[in-house]
């Protein structure tokens, strides 16, 4: 138990209380991550898992976009649906959220905008 | 002129007024609840959604009696009606008010509770240590299991691959890490620096919360049975739930009443907005803090005829005149390197602010685990940070804090380590310390009855500890009757001589009555009805409440409460006086 509690008061800092405590600054990724996102990428809160080109918790949308170029526009309609109801299997073991706040058509526009991404 | 006719013109209007009248004249919006046998079913939430185009609450809820009969106040707006009971479910939808007038609502019984149940029914058998870490990690910003993490569980349960232990460990790890990234963008928001949300964040292999999640949140999670609110409910057929939305985006923190039981006022953590709500017509307009810093108002304590916010964001206190509707700020120096991270303001036994008897205000400074004070008059203030508590050092943590009647104390709690202890505002030397059973019993907001019985609300263990501060002893800690109901806040009640414990996780209130030492619920009418703390009208001795989901994320609903009872003595009704005043019109003939 007390590896536990040691781990989870540093948890408790920023989480239970809720207010900005630490001295630490806001952390490069966080920035880096939101940079190359589209606007509606951004208001639905992919870069919580995602970076356009660098690996988060999920797979750079670039890597995304690189798999997919082949299937042309059939890949739209997975991907979108992917989107809502997350899962696993592409791109390791770990489950994708579902997101269900997002319309299909909302889902739709972040594919083709995910799909359209190229390497710089 | 034509004093008779005038007489009988002014009855009628103050019958038209009595009745509600506004525009057009309706019948009294009311039926019964009953299951497929016809009989009734008492203590059913039967919830009034206004209409978009009609003026008043967002939401009214009354409760069915014994026979299952329920009725609306008068001056109810119009919209849809809908009924919600535990282990019940409604056979039909919604029903528009015209077509509901004394109809009845069909039920069945459900053993299934999902979407009737709060989140805390999930986390009912769970080990006692193992839950208070939950809840002290997860609740303090959004319901365990929400519908997300009940959604995320399914998945786990349908996906081949999270089929083992360690790739469901892995998953939670994933949505860990998701949280952490969520709290260090919303705490960064002013542009200060960020939280500590990556610290949870392992490197890759699992961390401790992970391993609990994967642990405690087993199978799809999409039936939870046999939960029960564990203690009678307080609720009776004038029991009236108000609640007010107010335009998204906006994260409502607390809502108060001060000399005006009529308008509500809600902080919005996510600006630097007050909202100012007319609860007879629901109508909302939005009073802006001044100046260029993102402030965040958070907690709102009533003064005399003032409203105090501490905000979110470190550095200031501000107060707001309502008739003016002017504004003070004070700025509070940094006192021990690190911004002040005020969380409470002194309030006295009515939960009004005080000052100590040189007139300063106190307040727990959660940025330095400090005691701080502020002199309102002159603007100086400091600080006088909280000892190490033997055996419990490090990770500390003030919270709550409360003034003791005679203004020469306040008491302090220390959410991260399980105590409380108390300051001396004349001789400005910490007291006396306390040590709860538990290191993660996770004490937060705390309220003094008028005989200096200081009551905490214990978040992770899901009890009330009751302690004198007159002879320095322990009273008792009572288990609440949901212990994985996360209690933010206690509120002592001097109408009524009881103390008020909001929840975090159970969508309900409770009430402790300290003669009998006895718990009773009230239950709110939906789901996710997360809550800080809560006030009593100083006029009309009505909870005052708000659903406090803080994250943008959490979709959980934003209102701001007003819970009439329905147990002060009965006043009569505008249908009573509606219906006398035609007879005295008559007699005036």
């Amino acid at each position: 138990m007390n590896f536990r509690l040691a781990g989870l008061r540093l948890v408790r800092l920023g989480i239970v209380v809720g207010l900005c405590i630490s001295g630490a600054t806001a952390p490069a990724w966080a920035s880096d991550s939101r940079s190359k996102l589209s606007a509606l990428a951004l208001q639905k809160h992919c870069d919580e898992c995602h970076a356009v080109d660098a690996t988060r918790i999920g797979p750079p949308f670039i890597a995304v976009a690189i798999r997919h170029r082949a299937e042309g526009d059939a890949a739209i309609e997975p991907l979108a649906q992917k989107i809502i109801h997350g899962g696993a299997g592409n791109w390791g073991d770990i489950p994708m959220i579902p997101n269900e706040r997002v319309s299909l058509e909302e889902a739709r526009a972040l594919a083709r905008w995910i799909l359209s991404l190229k390497p710089s | 002129m034509n004093r008779p006719r005038e007489r009988i013109l002014a009855m009628i209007m103050c019958a038209l007024w009595a009745s509600g009248w506004s525009g057009h004249a309706r019948a009294e919006i009311g039926g019964r609840v009953a299951d497929l046998n016809n009989q009734g079913l008492p203590g059913a939430m039967v919830t009034l959604t206004k209409s978009p185009r009609a003026r008043g609450p967002s939401a009214m809820t009354v409760f069915s009696d014994e026979h299952g009969a329920f009725v609306f106040p008068p001056n109810a707006p119009d919209g849809t009606l809908s009924v919600r009971l535990l282990g019940y479910k409604q056979v039909d939808g919604p029903r528009p008010v015209a077509t509901a007038e004394h109809a009845t609502f069909l039920m069945r019984p459900e053993a299934n509770q999902a979407g009737t149940a709060p989140a805390s029914a999930y986390l009912r058998g769970m080990h006692e240590a193992d839950r208070e870490v939950l809840i002290g990690t997860c609740v303090g910003c959004h319901q365990l299991p929400a519908p997300e993490v009940r959604a995320y569980a399914k998945l786990l349960d349908d996906t081949p691959q999270t089929q083992t232990p360690a790739s469901r460990e892995k998953s939670w790890e994933a949505v860990v890490q998701q949280m952490n990234y969520i709290s260090a963008k919303e705490f960064s928001r002013a542009g200060g620096p960020a939280s500590a949300g990556e610290s949870v964040y392992s490197g890759g292999e699992p961390g401790p919360m992970a391993r609990l999640l994967a642990a405690e949140l087993r199978g799809p999670m999409q039936e939870v049975r046999g939960y029960a609110y564990g203690a009678p409910l307080l609720v009776n057929s004038r029991t009236v739930i108000r609640e007010y939305e107010v335009p998204e985006p906006n994260a409502i923190r607390e809502a108060i009443t001060l000399d005006d039981a009529n308008t509500l006022f809600a902080a919005d953590v996510s600006s630097n907005r007050i909202f100012r709500i007319d609860t007879a017509t629901g109508a909302v307009r939005a009073l802006t803090i001044p100046g260029p810093d993102l402030l965040g108002p958070h907690t709102l304590v009533r003064g005399k005829d003032e409203l105090w916010i501490g905000p979110f964001f470190p550095g200031h206190v501000a107060r707001l005149e309502p008739k003016s509707e002017s504004w003070k700020l004070w700025s509070l120096a940094p006192a021990h390197g690190r911004p002040v991270g005020l969380h409470d303001l002194s309030f006295d036994t009515r939960h009004d602010l005080t000052t100590d008897r040189r007139g300063r205000i106190w307040f727990s400074d959660i940025g330095n685990n400090a005691v701080g004070w502020l002199d309102p008059r002159t603007g100086e203030n400091g600080s006088y940070p909280i000892p190490p508590v033997t055996g419990r050092e490090g990770g500390e943590q003030v919270y709550g804090l409360a003034m003791s009647p005679d203004r020469t104390h306040v008491w302090y709690c220390q959410v991260g380590i399980g105590s409380f202890g108390s300051f001396n505002t004349e001789t400005l030397k910490f007291e006396t310390q306390v040590v709860l059973p538990s290191r993660t019993s996770g004490p937060r907001r705390m309220s003094m009855s008028d005989e200096g019985v200081l009551y905490l609300a214990l978040y992770g263990a899901g009890q009330l500890a009751a302690y004198d501060t007159r002879a320095l002893k322990t009273i008792g800690v009572y288990d609440l009757p949901d212990r994985a109901s996360a209690p933010y806040s206690t509120t002592w009640d001097p109408k009524r001589k009881v103390v008020w414990i909001t929840t975090s996780n159970a969508d309900a209130i409770y009430r402790f009555d300290p003669k009998d030492r006895s718990f009773g619920v009230l239950p709110l009418p939906r789901e996710r009805a997360f809550l800080r703390s809560v006030n009593v009208d100083r006029q009309t001795g009505a909870l005052v409440t708000s659903y406090a989901n803080i994250v943008e994320h959490v979709r959980g609903p934003r209102m701001a409460l007003i819970i009439d009872l329905g147990d002060m003595p009965a006043r009569p009704t505008a249908r009573s006086i509606a219906s006398e005043a035609p007879a005295l019109a008559d007699s005036s003939r």
